[in-house]
Order: C-alpha cells, then structure tokens, then sequence
C-alpha cells in the first residue's frame, strides 16, 4: 500500500482564505479538502498526511517554508506528493511547484501538480516536475482529480510514462525515447494516419508543423524591358577575401558588392562561403549560385530595363527568421533609393 | 522570409529555389523551380554554352513571372 502526502494553501485547507493566508506550514495526520476527493481515486495506496500552507508565507518565506515542510517529512515514509490542483491562483500554482521541486529534490521522491497552462507556475517549474494540465478555476475540480490521480496510479505502479500530450501533462522540454509495441512503429502509425487521410477521416499530426504567416501577392510588372532589376542570393557568394566576414551559417550580415563594372562573376575573384551545400560548382563557377553574366546578358538585350548595380549577398543555412527579415529590411531601403521595382531572388 | 519581408514592402519578387515545397511553406508567392541545391541557375555537369542557356532561360522564366497576375502561390 503506497504513502502519499497531499499539499494545500490555506484556502483548500480549510484555514481561511485571503485573510489567512499568511498562515505557516502545518501537517495533519488525516485527510483535508481535496485530500478527501482523491482518496477514492487513488489504486493500491492511501493519502496519509495533509500539508497546509498559506500562499503569502509561502511566497514571502519560501526558505522558512520549505525548511518547515522538509522537517515534517523528514522520517515520514513516503512514496508519492501530490500538490494542489491550483487552477489559474497564480500564488498557489507557483507554491506548488516550489514545493514539488523541493521534495523531489530532497527526498527522492516524485511529486506531482496539475494547474492551469497559464498559471505563471508552469513557466517556472515545467522543467522540474510533472504539471497535470488543469482547468481555470476551481469548479474544474472534478476533472482535474481524475486526471492526477490517474497520473499518480501510474507513476506508483511504476509504468513507463509517456509524453506529455498523451498522459496530460505540460510538456517539459525534455526528450525521451519510448519503444512502442511493434504495432505501433513509426512505420504503422503513418500508415494509419495517411489512411485516414486519405479517406477524408480527421487525424492529428504527431508533429505540429507551423504554419508560416502569408503575404498579399504584390501586383505583377508590367514589361521586364522597361523594368528596374535586382538580384539577391542567399547562396553565401562573396569576394575571394570575403571582406565583410559573411558567415558560413546563422547570418546576421549582408554584403553589398558593386558589379556594375563586370559582364560575369569571374571564378577566382568569388568564393561561396555557404556551409550547407557542396561548394564545388559555386567556386569552380559563381554564377551557378549568382547568375550575373546572364543577367548583364539580359540587360544589353533589352529584356531587362535596368540592372541594379549592386549585388546583395549572404548566407541563407540556419538564418534566424527575425534577422532575415531585418536584412530585407535594410536592403529594400538601398533598393528604393535606387527606383528599383523589382526583385529575383535566388535561394540554394 | 526575405522574399516574403521584400513582398509585404508591394514590390513584386520572385524566388529562384530548387527545393520548391520549402518555399511554398515558407510562403513565397512566385517561385520559379530552379537546379539544384548546389547549383540552383543551370546544370553543372552540361557543357558550358549548355549552361549559359540554361541560366538565360530560367531568368526568362524569372521575368516572365514577375510579369504573371497570380491569385495563389505559383510555382512556375
């Protein structure tokens, strides 16, 4: 029969409320409040102290407190702690994780939570301990119960716990791998899930992809012979010396290079300095990446109105997104000084 | 994201890329279906006036799209 100690603030202790809610940590050899509720749903174990401790001592105190706390657990034999649920009381939830933490951490032993995603405990202790996903307020109690008790059967039964949307609790960074029964390889479950899909069955994504925000389509050019061209490449090609340090990956920089005097990006003279592609044709031949002699060739055939006569250059390998719209950003400004109406952008 | 921040400005952009899904789930508007990754404007293994006319025709295609009304992503 395993030993569990409850956790609760003053308010589900039934000391006071806000007016007591300086109240020091206490234990109780009986059940209190939602001790009571728990109890019956809890297999093969019994709840057999209730810690009490107001919100504002504990958030004001948080040494004393848990000092308290760890004194009264000290020589108790134990095996699970569960604390709260706490809903969306913001002292509470973060009291409870303290706590949680703490007796993990000091005993060994696991301690579990269940409140609100938004409950500002979560950001804090999300890493440290399991935190069951709760309802809002406390008429949610009814579901959060079952839900913490289903968690802590688990855990005191010793199965393998599984990730967090699956047993309900807030994901907490942390990877691990499950072997699955082999009905249920990687293999199988696609399978299933393109069935589904295919039949016009609902499904869910075992992966969430984000999606990505969209831009209104901008009105086309009229007439590329009369129109003002740029060309920018992501490709990382730079002068041999790569005089403004492009990197090889993770760009915060751009280059800016005068090709107005040249039909070509002659080999030699330019270097890719990309890391995410074999650079072997680029260097053997830049315009592969930054098709320049084309362009130009463009240009003195009328097809192209006007070349702009700099080349916008940087490397597009784990380009942090904010950055990337930063450095369009600045290179738009160049481009409108110049009265250019259009852009060819190439990407590797 | 840069086609897409130059775009949001109203000037129309095109995006030369080989790997043509990534962009369109990025977002990119007009795309034109280039090389490959390596080598995004022409063949690299093709004779050399081979591949000249390759990047001419691709920038053809480039043009040709900026100059295309389009009501959804394009992959041209």
């Amino acid at each position: 029969m395993k030993k569990i100690i409850m956790y609760l603030n003053q308010f589900f202790g039934q000391i006071g409320g806000e007016e007591k809610a300086d109240y020091q940590p206490t234990i109780h050899e009986e059940m209190i409040g939602p001790a009571l509720a728990m109890a019956p749903l809890i297999k093969d174990g019994r709840i057999t102290h209730t810690i009490i401790c107001g919100d504002d001592y504990m958030n004001l105190h948080p040494e004393e407190a848990l000092e308290k706390i760890g004194e009264y657990l000290d020589g108790l034999e134990f095996d699970l702690l569960i604390a709260g649920p706490a809903f969306l009381a913001g002292r509470y939830g973060v009291n409870c994780g303290r706590v949680c933490k703490y007796v993990q951490e000091r005993f060994n032993v696991p301690a579990i939570t269940c409140m609100n995603e938004e409950n500002p405990g979560v950001d804090i202790y999300r890493k440290d301990i399991y935190i069951l996903k709760g309802g809002d307020n406390a008429a949610r109690m009814r579901n959060d119960m079952p839900a913490m008790a289903r968690f802590a059967n688990k855990l005191l039964n010793g199965e393998p716990i599984l990730w967090a949307d699956e047993e309900g609790y807030i994901k907490r960074g942390i990877r691990q791998t499950v072997i699955l029964d082999k009905e249920q390889t990687a293999a199988n479950r696609a399978y299933d899930m393109m069935l589904k899909k295919l039949r016009g069955e609902p499904f869910e994504s075992e992966l969430q992809i984000k999606m990505e925000e969209r831009v209104a389509i901008a009105a086309p050019i009229k007439d590329a012979s009369k129109a003002r061209v740029a060309f920018i490449s992501t490709g990382g090609i730079v002068p041999a010396d790569n005089p403004d340090r492009i990197p090889s990956a993770s760009s915060t920089r751009f280059g800016r290079y005068d090709i107005s005097g040249m039909d070509r990006l002659e080999p030699g003279e330019w270097i890719s300095v990309h890391g995410g592609y074999g650079k072997t044709h680029a260097n053997a031949n830049p315009n592969v990446i930054a098709p320049f002699d084309a362009l130009k060739t463009l240009v003195k055939e009328g097809k192209i109105g006007y070349l702009h006569p700099y080349f916008y250059s940087t490397t597009g390998n784990h380009t942090n997104q904010r950055e990337a719209a930063r450095m369009a950003g600045e290179i738009l400004e160049f481009l409108r000084e110049d009265g250019i109406d259009t852009v060819i952008l190439g990407s590797t | 994201m840069m086609v897409k921040e130059i775009e949001k400005s109203g000037m129309p952009i095109v995006h030369m890329v080989s790997m043509t899904p990534v962009a369109l789930s990025i977002g990119s508007n007009r795309i034109v279906k280039s090389y490959g990754v390596s080598a995004p404007m022409c063949d690299p293994e093709a004779p050399e006036e081979v591949q000249f006319k390759q990047r001419y025709d691709l920038l053809v295609k480039a043009l040709k799209a900026l100059c295309t009304d389009i009501s959804q992503q394009t992959v041209f």
